[in-house]
């Protein structure tokens, strides 16, 4: 509980602090994006095994 | 009956693609990225806050929070020297060749720097460095259509014990994440 009421005054603080520092945009207002992306991903864990019934 | 669980051991950076949409400051991102047999996708929402903005370009910091998922192709179910398929489980029956998959889900978060430069009125090319962090949960593995959990007693080590084989799958994704799009406004 009270990790979560510091992690809402944190967010809150982060999103007060951004907004207030936010400027207008000189972009469209809307558009849609197309591109490249890289994500990363990372899988451990695994043996080769057997299935036994 | 064997399963080749060690094709999904996958640890980096993937290629891939990325579409979104922008509207106003808020953020919808659709990435796909893909390595070898096994791929992840996310899909997810976020809101602009620009600091700089002038010469038609514009800078800002998105966070985002959205859902990921993804699969693995492992291989093929192959026989063991000496025994006789299928393999029948309460679970269901597995048979020779069957594919061997897993998938993973979750939820995760974005914090992203967004820059945006605008060549014409409609059309701009936009790109994002950042941290990506995703809670990926459980893995589930399948032969065929027959799911089955970790801890099930048919998973037994490769040394033809009958020890259960105690394994623990985690897929993560936690890291730096790139976009790098062409953007067209209407």
């Amino acid at each position: 509980m009270i990790c979560f009421k510091n992690s809402a005054i944190v967010f809150g603080v982060l999103f007060g602090v951004l907004s207030s520092a936010s400027v207008l945009a000189d972009r469209p207002t809307t558009y849609w994006v197309i591109g490249a992306a890289t994500l990363p991903l990372s899988i451990d864990g695994l043996e080769d095994i057997h299935l036994s019934d | 009956m064997s399963l080749p669980l060690t094709n999904g051991v996958v640890d980096g950076s993937q290629s891939g693609f990325g579409v979104g949409y922008r509207n106003r400051n808020w953020v919808w991102d659709l990435q796909y990225a893909v390595a070898g047999e096994s791929s992840i996708v996310g899909l997810l929402g976020g809101y602009h806050f620009g600091l700089y903005s002038g010469n038609g370009l514009t800078f800002g910091v998105v966070p985002k929070l959205g859902l990921f998922g993804g699969t693995i192709a492992l291989g093929e179910a192959a026989v063991i020297t000496g025994k006789t398929p299928p393999v029948i489980l309460s679970e269901g029956t597995i048979n020779e060749g069957e594919a061997v998959t897993a998938a993973f889900s979750g939820l995760g978060g974005q914090l992203a720097l967004m820059g945006h430069y605008s060549f014409t009125e409609a059309l701009g090319l936009e790109f994002q460095l950042g941290y990506t962090h995703a809670v990926l949960g459980e893995m589930k593995i399948n032969a065929g259509d027959v799911e089955i959990a970790k801890d099930s007693r048919a998973l037994v080590k490769n040394d033809l014990s009958t020890t259960q084989a105690g394994i623990d799958p985690v897929a993560k994704s936690s890291g730096v994440y790139t976009n790098v799009n062409l953007s067209w406004a209407f």
